[in-house]
């Protein structure tokens, strides 16, 4: 047990926090990133298509007012316009900064950054590095935290946020590696934690994407917003779920069923560049009226016509993970899909500088907490985020969260704290070793969440199911008390499993209850009872 | 049709230095290694400890050793890689043991800091900038550690080695025409052990993002030479190493050493030592190569 002192603690080392840690650092402050990953290791890597920002390098008369329409039309009247407003106009500046920082954006011939078409935007605007450009961007940041002298605590699980006389200032934190506790102390605190993919059977997000920051902000009081906002993504490997980037639609690739046929038009004009969520309920009405191929619960992505070169030039991962993961050669054969649970539009709700509102309010903040990234939610992408908009998310705001925690930071006393809560916390986690039957597991109980939640609060939802799944969850609770865990000194995942579940069900639950709210369809949320 | 296999799994409790193994029947179909490790998990033992994330072979966190080779647990199906029916998992090598399958990886991290893998330049964004095709090789790197659980320097643990992806990392940096570490980065690599590669080339035979490792050490050889480095140790080495495989038909890495430190071999020796041990390098008397897979390598290394 020790105790750590920073300016301004970051949680979580995705874009959205390593950009935010930037920031602070940037702006004089002396910054600790707390990450339950190598922050190398985070969802963020993943990111494949790219990062949307009106650069015009492709000179079609694209501007930030084009992209701020895009956006605004794409979340269904659900966005923040003022929010968008910054996303748009602070794109540009956001690519030249990471490129600035060491990220490799391909180039067109003329030496400028490149752009390609993206499903939902009106111009060229995706720029990005081959199909690897999260990967290119994580990379990138990460170094440069460690010249600017950010300290890294890669592989620290943080357990709950403390907060002294309504401030928060700082958090209780696992060393995954041995378990040991520690407190540590900050004056402002970013939450950078990521998605909720894990709610979910298929899903294109790592293990890490359990909502844990949500679920943190929620305890100190923090308002949540549109939690019922999942997006599906419409192209994940089946069965795995893995993302196929939608870059092969960009690229020219198409949907076909069962009888050969492109039915994306069937369903909108646009076909297969519909935004997500009509391409995924197509996707899903296609496979739901028996249309899908081979019999299987899934529609074929032809990307044969463009030919072997063109494929491995523009598209390699994905020739690579068709391959790998399911023997498929995309320049031969028909990849089979089906929608994967992608992006949350819901989360923390903040402000345009990534300040956290309390509970029921939205002028009161919680002094000393921050967040960014897809975690938080202000809204910028809605009831259905753009393609590319989520890298540009983090970039943007996370970037301003830095700055403001470092703003709030020089301007407050660093709170000092009575050391209690770390022997609270161990004490809790050592009552969890105790006493349990061994009779099932937190993965077991994870999977049979994610398994009613695929099935009923999925692309499509209607009462009767979230009323069957608010029950489900409940029962999921209950028997949280019987989880299996074996004592065994070492590496802290037994309890951290347990805890992400927690989380996980309690984000859960709310969204069941959102779902069911929201009686309408918008955007990604259908219901088809409305 | 089911097939059942037999997966065999390095155990390791915190803090012992010894192993067990422990033994287990999984339905191999479909699976890979990584949902075979997470239905041990989950059904069986939870306490097992082994990393993921991303299951789709991006993020770099899943390097295990499967039946002695360096691979990726998520994108490894038990079907492709059984032996008889057995699958064995045990922790990369080059490493301390942290738990079972968990290695402490802060070593990896800090060779790779120590080529310094950031931008070098203070222009800030240039709007024309020409990405030769040279740098996506390592961009395409994942810091699996892979490669450094199958290096053979790696395996002496000498102090001062960035290691196969420190390499390859700084191959990126050094072909981006925005960095302005030019000779600087190289003179750097030299302090890192850019002459001391054994040219094994094991580390590009377990890349599993096919990275040219062994050519890009290679080039960044030749491009040190260019830069006029080298001259005291880098320069005879590639010479004797030419001479020792033309003679051979196999490289002699004592007599490489011996022609390129010259009578500074004495300080090489605790290494060269050590290598020769573990059988790393030949004997200075060695045999001529009784296959040719030493030469194959070699000049598989196109630009050597
Ligand atoms: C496969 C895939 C492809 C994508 N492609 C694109 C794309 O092409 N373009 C685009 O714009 N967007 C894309 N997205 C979405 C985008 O990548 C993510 O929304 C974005 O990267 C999220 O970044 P983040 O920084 O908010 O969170 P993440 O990258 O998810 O990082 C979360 C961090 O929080 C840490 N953390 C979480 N909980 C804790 C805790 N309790 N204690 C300590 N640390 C914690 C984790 O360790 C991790 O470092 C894609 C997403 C996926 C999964
Ligand atoms: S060079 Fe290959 S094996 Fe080595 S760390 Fe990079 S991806 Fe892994
Ligand atoms: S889990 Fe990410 S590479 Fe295997």
């Amino acid at each position: 047990m020790s105790t750590i002192r920073h300016d301004i603690v970051i949680i979580g080392g995705g874009v959205a926090g390593l950009r935010a840690a930037l920031a602070a650092r940037d702006a004089g402050a002396e910054v600790g990133l707390l990450s339950k990953v190598h922050p190398i290791r985070s969802a963020s890597v993943g990111a494949q298509g790219g990062m949307a920002a009106a650069m015009n390098n492709v000179q079609d008369g694209d501007e930030w007012k084009a992209h701020y329409e895009d956006t605004l039309h794409s979340g269904a009247g659900l966005c923040d316009a003022d929010a968008v407003e910054v996303l748009c106009r602070e794109g540009p500046d956001a690519v030249r900064e990471l490129d600035a920082a060491g990220v490799l954006f391909d180039r067109f011939d003329d030496g400028s950054v490149a752009q390609r078409p993206y499903g939902g935007h009106s111009k060229a605007r995706c720029c990005y590095s081959g199909d690897k450009t999260g990967h290119s961007i994580v990379h990138a940041l990460y170094w440069q935290c460690v010249k600017k002298g950010v300290h890294i605590y890669p592989e620290w699980y943080v357990w709950e946020l403390i907060e002294e006389k309504g401030t928060v200032c700082g958090c209780v934190a696992l060393e995954i590696r041995d378990a040991s506790v520690h407190l540590v102390q900050a004056r402002a605190v970013v939450l950078a934690t990521g998605g909720i993919g894990q709610l979910f059977s298929v899903t294109s997000n790592p293990f890490a994407s359990t909502g844990d920051g949500i679920g943190l902000a929620r305890a100190v009081g923090a308002r949540l917003r549109d939690l019922e906002m999942v997006q599906f993504h419409p192209t994940g490997l089946y069965p795995r779920g893995i993302l196929i980037t939608e870059a092969c639609r960009g690229e020219g690739g198409y949907l076909i069923n069962a009888e050969n046929k492109r039915f994306m038009f069937d369903y909108d004009p646009r076909g297969d560049l519909a935004t997500r969520d009509i391409v995924s309920r197509g996707i899903q009405t296609e496979i739901d009226a028996g249309r899908g191929i081979q019999g299987l619960p899934c529609v074929g992505l032809d990307v044969r016509h463009l030919g072997r070169e063109e494929i491995m030039k523009k598209i390699p991962q994905a020739a690579q993970i068709a391959r790998e993961f399911a023997n498929i050669d995309l320049a031969t054969q028909i990849l089979p899909v089906s929608p994967t649970a992608h992006y949350f539009m819901g989360g923390i709700a903040i402000s345009l500088n990534g300040e956290v509102y309390q509970e029921g309010s939205s002028q009161q903040v919680i002094p000393g907490l921050f967040a960014a990234g897809e975690c938080s939610c202000l809204s910028v992408h809605g009831a259905n985020r753009l393609g590319c908009n989520s890298l540009l998310d983090g970039a943007v705001f996370g970037k301003r969260a830095g700055v403001s925690a470092a703003a709030f930071a020089r301007g407050s006393d660093q709170i000092s704290v009575p050391d209690v809560r770390t022997s609270i916390v161990s004490e809790e986690m050592h009552r969890w070793t105790r006493g349990t039957r061994l009779d099932i597991s937190s993965g077991q109980l994870r999977a049979r969440l994610q398994q009613g939640m695929t099935a009923r609060t999925g692309v499509f939802r209607e009462d009767q199911g979230l009323r069957k799944q608010q029950v489900e969850i409940q029962e999921i609770r209950n028997q949280m008390n019987s989880i299996k865990y074996l004592p065994r000194k070492g590496r802290a995942h037994q309890a951290i499993e347990r805890k992400e579940l927690l989380h996980s069900l309690v984000i859960a639950h709310m969204m069941v209850e959102g779902a069911r709210k929201r009686t309408k369809s918008v955007g990604a949320h259908w219901r088809i009872d409305s | 049709m089911s097939t059942t296999i037999t997966l065999v799994i390095r155990r390791q409790k915190p803090g012992d230095s010894g192993s067990f193994f422990m033994e287990h029947q999984v339905e191999a179909d479909g699976k890979t290694v990584l949902d075979a490790l997470k239905e041990m998990r989950d059904t069986v033992d939870p306490s097992l400890a082994f990393r993921a994330q991303c299951k789709s072979g991006i993020c770099g966190s899943c390097a295990l050793r499967v039946n002695g080779s360096a691979r990726l647990a998520c994108s490894t199906f038990l079907s492709a890689v059984q032996i008889e029916g057995r699958v064995v998992l045990e922790p990369l090598l080059n490493f301390a043991v942290e738990e079972d399958l968990v290695v402490q990886d802060r070593p990896f991290w800090k060779a790779i800091e120590a080529i310094k893998p950031w931008l070098w330049s203070d222009k800030g964004y240039e709007h024309e900038a020409v990405v030769p095709p040279q740098v996506k090789n390592g961009t395409d790197c994942i810091l699996c550690a892979a490669c450094y659980s199958e290096c053979e320097v790696q395996a002496v643990k000498p102090s001062g080695y960035t290691g196969p992806a420190g390499f390859v990392q700084a191959h990126r940096f050094v072909a981006d025409k925005r960095d302005h570490g030019g000779k600087e980065r190289l003179k750097l690599l030299e302090t890192e052990g850019l002459w001391s590669c054994a040219h094994s080339y094991n580390c590009s035979e377990v890349c599993p993002k096919d990275i040219d490792i062994g050519g890009a050490i290679a080039d960044l050889r030749s491009q040190a030479l260019a830069a006029g480095l080298g001259r005291n140790a880098g320069g005879r080495h590639v010479a004797w190493f030419t001479r020792g495989v033309r003679r051979n038909g196999k490289m002699n890495e004592f007599w490489t050493l011996a022609g390129t430190r010259g009578w500074r071999i004495i300080f090489d020796l605790p290494t060269g030592l050590a290598m020769a041990i573990r059988g790393k390098i030949p004997w200075p008397w060695g045999k001529k190569a009784k296959s040719s897979r030493e030469v194959r390598r070699y000049f598989r290394s196109k630009n050597q």
